[in-house]
């Protein structure tokens, strides 16, 4: 007792040090007022900052205050400041250099650079490259940012070789270039660029796009070549698959509109296919034959034996798997029973009910069905489940193992024409496909063959599989194409595996345009 | 290429220790510390001084966001031992200026303490130890075996196989602690391994000839006969009914906080053992989003708990109470209490919300380790 009585006299307990705190903002509140001031003793501000608290020290303070200014669009003031740092010292540190940089790229959005301002941008190039011959990914980016923003583009090219030895460029950098390249009418080299961005998955930004659409009609008079050109914009949206940016939708409607086109936003029915505009359905993009074989090499690889075979099931299991299918194959409907089962939750005497009614439906239109489900399932209505088993093929797998990749494995290797029978949208098994083409081709499979089934009040239904692609496309002169939305549209929706359908451009040409 | 901090030798030693005159990797260790330097100038987190083997680390991850978070933890890490020593520092000049006399009421007082009179002989951290030995040592003898598979190196990124290391450091410590050890048996371990690194930094004795642990680098199939291995997995069906004391339990030894693959269910069938699983859901409500897949330091002293009384509620007492639907209950009443749908909401709907026995929240994992060492709770 005496012993902590000591201690509470002595306050140990109640002294606590003053540590810059991370994440104060006393430094940038003091920066941002002395800026509105006007007060531009630029010695004195910087002392001022470092002994508030903060995250800024002796060593990063450059580059801080110059990202402060230009995250406030106080450009003249940044100029000033940049005026004063390379009159202080002839050595700037790297920090303060990606500062400049930086001041400099967003600078030249709203006003050109001056010459003295170039030169130091050129400058710069040639001494980093001196000094260090590699450059790390930050001062890389920054640099091709600030030559794209004084059109020397060939010296960017140099600098993504070296920013890919640390990781793959962002996507400024790629759009950045390809727009820089378009704006100096280099259509080759863009196309060649866009095509290396693709690959390194980043898709393009409103920016390039920007470009892209000014040079065609800087180059072109004449309204037929421009739509040539233009369509051409529309089939790499198409190819590369994923919705534009809503501002880069908007600039397209514009340059359709110019040339006699109705343009509009539109949505397209979720379970037709409609534009509900021109009324048009959207086509369905079947798999080729190719695209069919390469999954189906695949496929078994992939979803059953992955890295491990044991974790997924078993060796005598897959071959027992694999003579079933030799012998039994083609089928025309492959059912993934657990999934099924498991829509009638409460009630286990409802679960055959909907098996047998779904293996009904089926047999009633004379098709090969393949059920696939576990071991347990024979502790079910031993007689539903013999009614069920005359009508169909069935397999059953380990209680242990994972019977979703022997269903989706059946219907690959039985045929281009087998369809599938699940809720389930197999978003875990495209992520084991590890090749992004394959797991494109696997989503436009699952789009053609997948049937859903449903218990509702009035009994158990079954929905057909999409009768179109939901992709950007064209057809009969008219062309679709998906846009983001600008408001978060996916609060409180279930994902049912297609995707967002309320925010697409219809572009149809008008009828007397000749 | 000149040094990028200024006039540093250590530089261009740790570039010689790591490359041993690899052309490629000096061209990246080259380029990685330009972008510290780099981050450091830019308002990022980077600490100012990295070692050899910190380097080494580095160099291992191969995206910018995994180096960028390596370094803010190493930044943390150095700002902590910065403000401890400026800590130590304030608290040592606060301690030379106060006086002796000062703490005495009456001038005659004698004072008891540290650095004045003790009654008491101190007890060494080193007795202890001795003390836990001996049981160690009998359990070494008479125990029942359990046996830790340590063969998920592999699948394991370096962070969790250091955390793999710590927790086994922790099982070996409450084993010994216990009124009634296992007998531990680490099989399949790589003994050049980060993992036995790890290990044998958090225990140094590890490989004395008198340390009370059975290491093997064999598998456990050599060690034991195959009708009594029980590999326990939550990733298979049946459940444990009872504990068997003739039968020879095997943990897998894996941190799995990344990969989510049934590893241990997939080892087992391959060595084609018999497979279980604690009977949770029997016995505890668990919270939706928490994994059931145990660490080793609570599946230890829950298999000696159970040996020792056969009381599964006892047992899994050791589960930490976060993974517990009544955990998540008190913390949303707590959260709706706070915010502003107080008064939107009835309250008095969601107090007795399904918490049975509210003294769960008093028994801390600290006093489920009480009954480790203290005998008269059994």
């Amino acid at each position: 007792m005496l012993l902590s009585s000591c201690i509470l006299r002595l306050g140990f307990s109640k002294r606590i040090l003053q540590c810059a705190r991370f994440n104060s903002t006393e430094q940038v509140e003091y920066l941002k007022t002395a800026l509105s001031n006007g007060r531009l003793d630029w010695t004195d501000v910087k002392k001022n900052i470092l002994e508030k608290r903060g995250n800024c020290n002796t060593k990063n303070i450059d580059a801080m205050m110059l990202k402060v200014m230009v995250n406030n669009k106080y450009f003249d003031a940044a100029l000033k400041f940049a005026d004063y740092l390379k009159k202080d010292n002839t050595d700037l540190s790297l920090g303060a250099i990606n500062g400049l940089l930086i001041l400099y790229y967003n600078y030249s959005k709203h006003s050109n650079l001056a010459p003295e301002e170039r030169e130091f941008i050129l400058n710069t190039y040639n001494k980093l490259y001196e000094k260090y011959k590699i450059l790390d990914y930050t001062t890389g980016d920054n640099l091709i940012h600030a030559l794209c923003a004084i059109d020397e583009w060939k010296k960017c090219k140099r600098i993504l070789e070296d920013v890919k030895i640390s990781g793959t460029p962002t996507h400024s950098a790629y759009s950045t270039i390809i727009g820089t390249l378009f704006r100096l009418n280099k259509k080759a080299d863009a196309m060649k660029m866009i095509d290396v961005s693709v690959n390194d998955r980043r898709p393009l930004q409103d920016y390039a796009y920007e470009e892209w659409i000014k040079s065609i009609s800087r180059k072109y008079k004449d309204k037929k070549t421009i739509l040539k050109y233009l369509e051409e914009i529309c089939l790499h949206i198409e190819n590369s698959a994923g919705p534009i940016p809503k501002v880069t939708a908007d600039r397209l409607k514009d340059a359709f509109s110019s040339l006699q086109f109705e343009t509009k936003n539109t949505e397209i029915v979720k379970k037709t296919g409609d534009c509900i505009t021109c009324w048009q359905t959207l086509d369905c993009h079947k798999l080729t034959d190719e695209e069919f074989l390469y999954l189906q090499n695949n496929v078994k690889e992939k979803l059953i034996v992955g890295s491990d075979l044991f974790l997924k099931s078993s060796p005598e299991e897959l071959e027992r798997f694999q003579k079933f299918v030799q012998q039994t194959a083609p089928y025309d409907i492959v059912i993934d029973a657990l999934n099924l089962l498991y829509l009638a939750q409460k009630n286990v005497k409802d679960r055959m009910h909907i098996l047998n009614y779904v293996v009904n439906y089926f047999s009633t239109k004379n098709m090969r069905i393949l059920v696939l489900g576990r071991k347990h399932m024979f502790k079910l209505n031993k007689g539903s489940l013999h009614y069920m088993m005359r009508r169909a093929f069935t397999f059953f797998t380990d209680d242990l193992s994972q019977d979703d990749p022997y269903f989706i494995t059946a219907a690959i290797l039985s045929g281009s024409h087998t369809d599938i029978l699940s809720r389930d949208l197999l978003r875990g098994h495209r992520f084991t496909l590890r090749d992004d083409n394959l797991r494109r081709i696997f989503l436009r499979w699952q789009w053609q063959h997948q049937w859903k089934a449903f218990n509702s009040k009035r009994g158990p239904f079954v929905l057909t599989p999409l009768p179109y692609t939901p992709c950007a496309q064209k057809n009969s002169g008219v062309w679709h194409i998906p846009y983001e939305s600008e408001e978060n549209l996916d609060d409180g929706k279930i994902n049912d595996g297609v995707p967002d359908c309320s925010t697409w451009l219809c572009l149809r040409p008008k009828p007397d345009s000749s | 290429m000149s040094s990028i901090t200024d006039g540093d030798d250590d530089t261009e030693d740790i570039i010689q220790q790591i490359c041993n005159g690899d052309p490629e990797i000096e061209k990246k260790l080259r380029i990685l510390m330009l972008e510290v330097e780099v981050i450091r100038q830019d308002g990022r987190t980077a600490p100012d001084y990295l070692n050899v083997s910190q380097w080494e680390n580095l160099l291992e991850y191969k995206s910018r966001n995994q180096r960028a978070s390596y370094l803010t933890y190493l930044w943390k890490n150095e700002k902590n031992r910065e403000n401890k020593k400026a800590k130590q520092k304030a608290r040592r000049r606060e301690l030379e200026e106060t006086d002796e006399e000062d703490l005495k009421e009456f001038p005659d007082d004698l004072l008891y303490g540290i650095k004045h009179r003790s009654l008491f002989l101190r007890i060494r951290d080193q007795s202890i130890n001795n003390f836990d030995n001996y049981r160690a040592v009998r359990a070494l003898m008479h125990g029942q075996s359990i046996v830790i598979d340590c063969s998920y190196e592999e699948h394991m990124v370096k962070r969790e196989t250091l955390n793999a290391a710590k927790q086994l450091t922790f099982v070996f410590g409450d084993n010994r602690l216990h009124k009634e050890p296992f007998n531990l048996h680490l099989c399949n371990v790589n003994k050049s391994g980060v993992f036995m690194e790890q290990f044998r930094k958090n225990v140094p004795s590890i490989d004395e000839p008198w340390f009370p642990l059975n290491i093997h680098s064999e598998s456990y199939m050599n060690i034991f006969p195959q009708e009594k291995l029980v590999y326990l997995t939550p990733h298979c069906r049946d459940e444990l009914t009872h504990f068997d004391h003739d039968a020879i339990y095997i943990i897998g030894c894996m941190v799995d906080k990344t990969v989510n693959d049934p590893l241990s269910l997939a080892k087992a069938k391959k060595d084609g053992l018999k497979m279980a699983k604690l009977p949770l859901d029997r016995y505890l409500e668990w919270a939706p989003g928490s994994k059931k897949n145990l660490n080793i330091n609570h599946m230890v002293p829950i298999l000696l708990d159970l040996k020792t009384t056969g009381d599964w509620e006892f047992a899994l007492r050791h589960i930490p109470r976060r993974k517990l639907m009544q955990t998540k209950i008190m913390a949303m009443q707590k959260k709706l209490q706070d915010s502003s749908l107080r008064h939107d909401i009835d309250m008095r709907s969601f107090k007795n919300l399904r918490v049975a026995d509210r003294n769960v929240f008093k028994d801390r994992r600290q006093r489920s380790r009480q009954s480790l060492y203290d005998d008269d709770e059994i």
